[in-house]
């Protein structure tokens, strides 16, 4: 440490902080995001952060009080939490964590590796455990920074270096989605699969820019409000982020199944669209379904992975302002993986080699971001692209899967919201964007929860996307 | 007739045998190739009959018959045997009938859109959707030219293609139509399929209504998935009453033939022609009068769907690694595992997954439920009590087998589903063999109650074709038994789960009706279940 805070020093003195090269102890690779992969140390917890003259300043909500925002309520009975993180490890023990449990086996929610991987914060000590995601859950384990994040030279350090102690800079868009996504898409050592969903663990669909602006969560930060294109670069680099993490899951996945590994299923459910199989048959016998334009994959197959994979060539776009950064290509992997039995030798090789492209372009744009050399990006631009990227020349769907739908809302939704809102940028926008969202949604059900969209024809999504490329198309020649 | 005479006395000792050979030869086209031909197996092209035509001149007389006008019923009394309206019936209410137009219609132009290849003309369409005029022939090899399409399923398509019998059954000798006097094993051996027999009905239905991997009559989920209607659970009494009846029970009070009184008028009658071992009783399938009859057609159609299905399954399991095969097809599995809407809280995860691990695709529920009953019962009646206690190792290990992995480990599939296929032909065998009655009145009501207790069992409440599957055997059972259900319990039960195949009998005018509204209602109340209102009106019928 001696080294990171003599460099640290020199660079100050040499003014030239945000250079292109900025030096770092034990430097991880530069090709991959710096939240990615085990981090050094171990928590204890979040009591030491939580003092009241640093994180637990008791308001929650403001400044100085972060580990009060996000911590249970203690004058409420019960307590209430602030943050859900803060619920993980608690939930382990109710009713629908017993059952199941019961049903997937390997002991208790609580007790399990498996359930703990997510549920608790990575590297945590046994007296840590029960905090659920804590604060080193997302900010990393403070072994190494705890005491030195306080110091005045730490906020002379890079984020590189930052990460070199452990630490996840999360300030960092990069860094940041990519933490997130380590659990709520999945990683090589955390999974979410079939067996666990069918047990009545929730499907796993992160979008971060819709996490982000969650009603049910309340943030113990603040974004930049000065940042125009935040929203627009957070729902780019999170798209991005959620691939990388899909695909590495994929890879540890492809490579338990080809090492015939016991218990890894393949092919593995959680990969395909969950509505191409979970829908009531004979809903409409004719016309059954829509036929769309754009993807030649047979019907009666599952289309892979929708949820993490239909905007892709969107956000490829948004990837190619970065240099040094490469277009994801996932064709021959959804070949394989669209197949009845894709093989997870075939598999595991090209997904490992796209997440090694998809690590690169992230840490490019990281880099970049570090810099503060972030290009602006106009969320009307973006919203044209996502239109037309929905539709075939002819006016069909490009990919009617419900998740591809969604997903295209959602990033349409989100170049609304970064505009401005109802306003001169988005004139018209707010009801096809409404009648979108109506063609989704999930029906309610008395006494329980549909978690199906029963009432989803990929028909009623046309008219709407129609309506939203032509608003959003730029106008030229006049 | 001194042949046929020495033939009938043979057949008769070998009537468990013969049906065997009927059932074994129609789905296997290799067994044609032993030393003793399929009588029902077309020898050549020129050796078949499909028209309808020919029937309808005797067979499409305005019911209820003027028995002073046809001629049939008047010197034969012909209606005392059949309906002689039989025609009318299939041609103006029986969906059989349509079975080829249906291909051609909104529907057909869609899968033929969607599977890329003309479902008219496809061999794999034609072997269930027109008549299969070359049976013997292995499925890769069979053509659109091997196929009658222009008639739908005719008379002949069930009933025996061979113009031979065609011909022979209204012979005349001596004011004695000579075909009566003929046990239904010479009418076999004539080429009429012995359809009174529930063992052979529910064969030859489930080849279709199942399917049949030696007939290459497999609806496949590519199929399924470019529009192919579901193909509901067979239970094959419900699917007769759901059917526009051209055939009467042995019950029925028209069909006088069928009862004792009747055959003694015939007997007398035909005195002089009668050989000296004919008795009444050959002409019914059941060989006392003290069985139900419908008994016979609810566990025959529940094993014999159990033994299709298993055949299917162990036939593509065995192609697997070759080229082409891509894993077992889906459709193979339990459709209902996957295709239902996802819902908190969740019937499957109150159930637990007794065949595994959850979210792996099972075999059908349906599949086993009414045999497991069946052969539970069938542990107290002595000639089947050894077969029958096989039954849940069987049926668990191709279970075993499915969720082994995700769609199913397929070599422990392909051993698994050949035994429970073989399990499945000894049970139907053994059912007959000492032609001993199985399903007394007293038997009937233990398998009823037994029926009754696993449709409202915790194991099957999560699964709604199984509890379909289960309360269609029910009620066709407890009518078959003359039991009176209150019309008010059988509606209500009706709101929970789909009593019939079809929702309404057709009519003349409207065939071909199109897939959505004859089958629609029933898949929207499917898709409705809810297992406690289910089992709570089930209860209520129970109590009577």
């Amino acid at each position: 440490m001696r080294t990171a805070v003599s460099l640290i020093a020199a660079a100050l003195v040499g003014g030239a902080f945000f250079g292109p090269t900025p030096p770092a102890p034990a430097a991880p690779s530069g090709d991959r995001p710096y939240a990615v992969g085990p981090l050094p140390g171990e928590t204890r917890g979040g009591l030491s952060c939580a003092a009241a003259s640093c994180h637990g300043g008791g308001r929650p909500g403001e400044r100085f009080s972060e580990h009060s925002t996000w911590a249970a309520d203690l004058t409420r009975n019960p307590p209430v939490p602030h943050d859900p993180h803060a619920n993980a490890y608690r939930v382990l023990f109710n009713a629908d964590s017993v059952r199941i449990a019961g049903l997937v086996g390997g002991g208790p929610a609580h007790t399990n590796d498996r359930c703990l991987a997510c549920h608790t914060a990575p590297n945590a000590t046994d007296g840590a455990v029960a905090e659920g995601v804590g604060c080193a859950g997302c900010h990393g384990p403070e072994e190494k920074w705890l005491t030195r994040h306080y110091l005045p030279e730490w906020k002379a350090l890079s984020n590189r270096d930052k990460a070199a102690f452990g630490f996840v800079p999360t300030k960092n868009l990069v860094a940041r989605t990519s933490t997130c996504a380590g659990c709520h898409v999945g990683d090589a050592t955390r999974d979410v699969d079939h067996d666990l969903i069918a047990a009545g663990h929730p499907r796993l669909n992160f979008e971060y820019a819709r996490f982000d602006h969650s009603e049910a969560y309340r943030k113990h930060w603040a974004d930049p409000a000065a940042d125009r294109d935040f929203e627009v670069k957070e729902w780019a680099i999170g798209q991005l982020t959620s691939l990388r993490a899909a695909l590495d899951l994929l890879t540890a996945r492809a490579t338990a199944a080809d090492a015939k590994l016991v218990g890894q299923s393949w092919p593995e459910f959680s990969e395909g669209s969950c509505y191409a199989c979970h829908q009531t048959v004979g809903r409409d016998l004719y016309p059954t379904r829509e036929i769309p334009g754009g993807l030649t994959r047979r019907g009666s197959l599952v289309p892979w992975q929708p949820w993490y994979t239909a905007l892709v060539d969107d956000a490829a776009l948004f990837a190619a302002l970065f240099p040094g950064s490469a277009r994801p290509d996932l064709t021959e992997l959804r070949t394989e993986m669209e197949k009845r039995s894709p093989d997870p030798a075939k598999v595991k090789g090209i997904a490992a080699r796209a997440v090694v492209g998809l690590a690169a372009t992230l840490a490019a744009i990281q880099a970049a971001e570090d810099r503060g050399s972030f290009p602006a990006v106009s969320p009307s631009r973006l919203a044209g692209l996502l239109a037309a990227g929905a539709l075939t020349d002819d006016g069909r769907l490009r990919d009617d899967d419900w998740d591809a739908v969604a997903q295209r809302y959602l990033g349409l939704a989100m170049t609304y919201h970064a505009a401005g809102g109802d306003g001169p940028a988005t004139v018209g926008w707010r009801k096809p964007l409404l009648d979108l969202r109506a063609a989704l949604a999930f029906p309610t059900a008395a006494g329980g929860r549909i978690d199906s969209p029963r009432s989803y024809h990929a028909r009623d999504a046309v008219r709407p996307l129609t309506d939203l490329r032509t608003l959003t198309t730029p106008r030229t020649g006049r | 007739m001194t042949n046929g005479h020495a033939r009938w006395v043979v057949a008769t000792g070998l009537f468990a045998a013969g049906l065997a050979v009927v059932a074994g030869t129609f789905v296997s086209p290799a067994a044609a190739q032993g030393p003793v031909a399929d009588p029902l197996l077309p020898k050549d092209a020129d050796d078949v009959s499909t028209g309808y035509t020919a029937c309808s001149l005797c067979h499409a007389v305005e019911y209820p018959i003027d028995v002073a006008k046809n001629q049939f019923a008047k010197k034969y009394a012909s209606h005392e045997f059949v309906r002689l309206s039989e025609g009318n019936t299939w041609n103006r209410e029986d969906p059989h009938s349509q079975a080829h137009k249906v291909l051609e219609s909104k529907l057909g132009q869609q899968m033929k859109q969607l599977l890329k290849y003309d479902v008219a003309k496809a061999p794999q369409c034609l072997t269930c959707h027109a008549i299969d005029v070359a049976p013997g022939l292995s499925p890769e090899k069979k053509k659109a030219e091997h196929f009658e399409t222009s008639e739908g399923i005719t008379c002949n398509a069930c009933h025996g293609l061979r113009p031979n019998w065609q011909k022979a059954h209204y012979d005349e000798k001596g004011g004695t139509i000579r075909w009566r006097l003929y046990t239904p094993e010479k009418k076999r051996d004539e080429g009429l399929r012995n359809l009174r027999d529930p063992h052979v009905r529910a064969e030859l239905c489930a080849s279709c209504h199942v399917g049949s991997a030696a007939a290459g009559k497999v609806v496949t989920h590519d199929m399924y998935a470019a529009g192919h209607p579901p193909l509901p659970p067979f239970e094959l009494a419900t699917f007769m009453e759901s059917q526009p009846k051209h055939w009467g029970y042995p019950t029925d009070p028209e069909l006088k033939f069928f009862s004792q009184a009747g055959a003694d008028k015939f007997a007398a009658q035909a005195k002089k022609d009668l050989p000296e071992n004919w008795r009444w009783s050959l002409y019914r399938f059941h060989p006392k009068d003290d069985e139900v009859y419908i008994a016979r057609s609810v566990t025959a159609g529940a094993v014999a769907s159990l033994k299709a299905e298993m055949e299917m399954l162990a036939d593509d399991a065995n192609r697997a690694g070759g080229k082409d095969w891509e894993g077992i097809d889906y459709a193979r599995f339990d459709c209902y595992a996957c295709h239902h809407d996802l819902k908190v809280p969740s019937d499957r995860q109150q159930r637990g997954y007794d065949d595994g691990k959850p979210g792996r695709p099972p075999m059908k529920a349906w599949l086993g439920a009414l045999p497991g009953v069946v052969a539970e019962h069938a542990a107290t009646l002595a000639p089947l009590a050894a077969t029958a206690k096989e039954f849940p190792a069987k049926w668990g290990a191709v279970r075993a087998a499915a969720v082994a992995r995700p769609f199913g480990d397929p070599e422990r599939l392909k051993e698994a589903a050949g035994a429970m296929a073989a399990w499945c032909d000894d049970f139907l065998k053994k059912s007959e063999a000492d032609g001993k009655p199985l399903y007394s009145k007293a038997e009937s009501k233990k398998l009823l109650d037994a029926i009754g207790t696993a449709a409202t069992s915790k194991r099957w409440t999560a699964d709604p074709e199984a509890a379909m599957h289960l309360t269609w055997a029910y009620l066709s059972l407890r009518d078959g038994m003359g039991l009176a259900t209150r019309v008010g319990d059988r509606d209500e039960l009706g709101k929970t789960v789909p009593l019939r195949v079809r929702a309404t009998p057709y009519s003349r005018n409207d065939l071909p009706v199109p897939a959505g509204e004859a089958i629609g209602p029933r898949l929207r109340l499917f898709a409705a279940f809810k297992s406690d209102d289910f089992t709570a009106r089930f209860q209520q019928l129970l109590k009577k």
